[in-house]
């Protein structure tokens, strides 16, 4: 999650990995003006605490705890996880509230898809990266939930991020994984067979396909024979029944295959237990590509019609992400689901009075200056 | 191969010339060429594509859509030896799916003794007292033994007769005993009686619920239809058997009875209303059978013999009838038609055993004569009944499983019962569609290898499988009715 935001870190040397707590279950002293606001945190999973406000707290009994001082502190809830470093800026890692909490593995990739929304620019410290997220395993509820793994290419350190997930599932049996991968390390049976070690019932790996055609995969991702050591790896991972999810970005140059997507999908891959045709996110890569692959979604809602009618009668599995609902046809509506993390959707001014809003995903906030020609707001009467 | 060979059978044996040739099979189809590859897959072409393909002369520029097409559907290959190779074999494997465990289905036959005398009987049924045609009860010992040396995890067992209710006990011989066998839940166990239902009591029935048997009954339509061929003592079949298939319903549950229906000449004219029967009385599948030319089939020509043509134009209006019927957004499935739909459409294998490759027969399906004797499949009993015994694979009362299963008579059926190595079935583009029938052969043509410029097996199925690839290619919205039809 990249929701960064600025303030000014008090008795902070380090920067902490912190989880917001209940205000009722603390000593706290509350300010005496109404809208002062003060947030208690744990750090590290420890006895520590330390406090968000949105004033300092000089004049307090608390100022020799380590506090933070910001002005959107009600973005905060109970239960959120949160980086705050002591330079002056916090960090959101978890959001209790929110169905889309990912962990940011690594940005590091060996693909480079023309329309990445978070291209690598190899520059991070992994291992400060493995540090944070390490530090979120034991802020973690402990309850049933679903956690994304994210990246960059999170399975690029195998060894790191099989220990990693190991030590996850370990601390929160009942957590279901939803992971991002290109899926071209299990082209690599040894690894496929490492993974499935893992209590693979409770992870699904999400894996990209965007064409039944070698040459449109491997052009969209940059990279050659990806496609068929992807699909081969899809069939390391089926022989040991590990979940899987296709997910096929809807773009200029590939939707005009994408019956024979479908037709491919089950003829080759009839295993998935999920695919996603998904709207494009015009941010990062895809943002300077955006004259080759961008592509309005009225101009291709009768291949994704007839694709989706094609999945649904043969009961596979399939769901629209990232698209808003006026622009999908009746037959195909079941399958549409409201994707967009509530952190960057948004919905236009012609939306306002729309009686399906709510139903609806919206947009990618980078969507915004985009021709929209062919939404159909159903107003209020 | 010389050049002037007209075999359209290419396999990869061509030189690397900006690609190669995987197997496929080709024909002519409305104008157009029909491409079938190893899996099933097809892909309808324009005239002359075939030859271009296998010449070169097709442009990964020029000829882009195709091209692509091609590769994708792995027709063709960019490589001499394929670079998603186990892919390829990964699919093959899996429409061969079949070949994965020994026998399922063991049929059983308890008694040959039957209280009806239907005109297209195929095992010459003989009057319903006498008692020389049960099985008795140290052969049921002996059969269960060799059934259970199957190493596949689900078994079905399937009472035939003679009408198997006329010797009930031998039914729950078989059942009680058959659970000695069961370790660990393994193998699951379902057993089926194929009945007229005429003789089912109370008792019976009880036994059958408690027991979670399947029965399979026949039903041949409409009364009109159904008490003409299916002759019982003062017309009641149909009535006797109505009431009872309801009956059944309501105690067993829907889904516990289903029905075959026979076709004969005189149900040709009555597509319509035998659907209707079906549909009426909550199926909601119905299977549309030709005649076997076995028993007493044969000796009753004049009713039952009508040719492929005529049974060809019975089918196609009634399944025409079916689809329409499935467009009103109802669910009723033609099952034969399914048969052959999960081969085109889907890439797995199905266990329908009268049309496989290898054929069903050992493979898939064995017979266990009262008597003992073993046969590969029920029409080679059938044969044996009208005196002819040339597939007889041993008895159990006298041979182990192996000399059974694995020998002499075994080795010479496996010859001829891979339609990839049958002259005429070789270059089909039906051949993954369709299956051998060695048995079938050898009844109508004399030999088990057959020929298949003048077998009705040929010509129904390819008449079959062809109207149906018109009918998807006819409408997505049919289609997408036959999806819904093999979608597991």
């Amino acid at each position: 999650m990249s929701n960064i935001t600025n303030g000014i870190a008090y008795n902070l040397e380090n920067s902490v990995i912190v989880k917001t707590i209940d205000m009722d279950s603390n000593i706290v002293f509350c300010g005496k003006e109404e809208n002062r606001i003060i947030r208690p945190f744990v750090i590290d999973g420890k006895t520590t605490y330390g406090y968000l406000c949105n004033y300092p707290l000089e004049d307090t009994p608390l100022k020799t705890f380590p506090y933070f001082v910001t002005k959107s502190i009600e973005n905060y809830n109970t239960g959120d996880i949160l980086l705050i470093d002591k330079s002056g800026y916090i960090k959101t890692l978890y959001q209790k509230e929110s169905k889309h909490n990912y962990i940011f593995f690594t940005e590091y990739c060996n693909h480079n898809c023309i329309m990445c929304s978070q291209p690598a620019t190899n520059s991070e410290n992994f291992k400060a990266q493995l540090d944070i997220n390490k530090g979120i395993i034991s802020l973690l509820p402990k309850e049933e939930m679903v956690l994304g793994i994210t990246g960059g290419e999170p399975t690029l350190f195998w060894k790191d991020f099989n220990e990693y997930i190991a030590l996850l599932q370990n601390n929160c049996p009942e957590i279901l994984l939803h992971i991002l991968t290109n899926g071209r390390t299990f082209y690599d049976y040894e690894k496929v067979l490492d993974f499935a070690k893992l209590n693979v019932n409770n992870i699904v790996l999400a894996i990209p396909v965007h064409s039944d055609y070698f040459e449109i995969h491997d052009r969209i991702v940059n990279s050659s024979n990806a496609f068929y050591d992807t699909i081969q790896g899809l069939y390391y991972l089926a022989k040991h029944n590990i979940r899987i999810e296709i997910r096929f970005v809807i773009l200029k140059i590939n939707y005009h295959r994408m019956v024979k997507f479908a037709r491919f999908l089950y003829k080759y891959l009839p295993f998935v237990e999920h695919v996603a045709f998904m709207g494009l996110e015009p941010i990062g890569n895809a943002q300077n590509e955006l004259n080759n692959i961008w592509i309005s979604p009225d101009l291709y809602m009768d291949e994704l019609e007839e694709s989706i009618e094609y999945l649904n009668s043969l009961k596979m599995n399939a769901s629209i992400y990232n698209l808003p609902l006026c622009c999908i046809p009746d037959s195909i509506i079941g399958n549409y689901r409201k994707s967009i993390s509530e952190w960057k959707n948004i919905y236009l001014d012609e939306c306002e009075n729309c009686i399906n809003k709510c139903d609806c995903g919206g947009f990618f906030s980078s969507a915004k200056n985009l021709e929209h020609k062919y939404l159909k707001p159903i107003k209020r009467s | 191969m010389k050049k002037s060979d007209k075999h359209n059978t290419y396999s990869n044996i061509a030189v690397f010339k900006d690609y190669s040739l995987l197997p496929f099979n080709y024909s002519q189809f409305h104008n157009k060429e029909l491409i079938v590859n190893l899996f099933g897959d097809y892909l309808i072409v324009q005239n002359g594509t075939v030859d271009r393909i296998i010449n070169r002369t097709l442009n990964k520029y020029n000829d882009n859509d195709i091209y692509t097409d091609l590769i994708s559907n792995n027709f063709i290959t960019k490589e001499t030896v394929p670079i998603n190779l186990n892919v390829l074999a990964t699919r093959y494997r899996t429409k061969k799916g079949l070949l994965n465990y020994f026998t399922g289905l063991h049929i059983v036959v308890p008694t040959l003794r039957c209280n009806q005398a239907c005109i297209y009987c195929q095992v010459s049924h003989v009057s319903s007292d006498d008692c020389s045609y049960d099985i008795d009860f140290r052969t049921i010992d002996n059969v269960l033994d060799i059934i259970f040396k199957s190493n596949n995890p689900s078994i079905t067992i399937e009472f035939q007769g003679g009408e198997p209710l006329l010797a009930f006990d031998k039914i729950k011989y078989v059942v009680g005993r058959s659970k000695e066998y069961i370790k660990n839940d393994l193998p699951k166990v379902t057993f089926v009686i194929c009945t007229n239902l005429t003789l089912l009591n109370d008792e019976m029935l009880n036994y059958i619920k408690e027991n979670n048997i399947l029965i399979s009954t026949s039903l041949d339509g409409p009364k009109i239809v159904h008490n003409k061929n299916r002759i019982f003592t003062k017309n009641y079949s149909y009535k006797s058997t109505v009431e009872k298939i309801i009956k059944c319903q309501k105690v067993l549950g829907q889904d516990r009875v289903s029905a075959l229906m026979t076709t004969t000449g005189y149900s040709l004219n009555y597509w319509k209303e035998i659907i209707d029967e079906y549909i009426s009385l909550g199926f909601h599948e119905i299977f549309l059978r030709s005649i076997n030319p076995y028993g007493f089939a044969l000796k009753n020509c004049n009713e039952n013999l009508y040719s492929v043509d005529d049974f060809i134009d019975f089918y196609k209006k009634a399944l025409d009838y079916i689809i329409e019927y499935n467009q009103k957004g109802n669910y009723f499935v033609e099952v034969y038609a399914k048969i052959i739909l999960s081969k085109i459409l889907t890439p797995f294998s199905n266990g329908f055993v009268d049309l496989q490759s290898p054929a069903g027969l050992i493979n898939s399906v064995a017979v266990y004569n009262y008597n003992g004797n073993v046969y590969p499949s029920d029409e080679a009993r059938m044969l044996a009944e009208m005196g002819d015994d040339y597939f007889l694979l041993g008895n159990v009362n006298r041979d182990n499983y192996y000399d059974i299963f694995y020998g002499s008579k075994s080795k010479e059926i496996a010859n001829t019962w891979a339609n990839e190595c049958l002259n005429g079935c070789v270059d089909c583009a039906f051949q993954t569609y369709c299956g051998a029938d060695p048995v079938r052969n050898y009844s109508t043509q004399k030999d088990m290898y057959g020929f298949r410029p003048t077998s009705s097996f040929c010509k129904k199925n390819k008449m079959i499988i062809e109207y149906l690839l018109e009918l998807i290619e006819s409408d997505k919205k049919i289609e997408l009715i036959f999806n819904s039809w093999v979608a597991n």
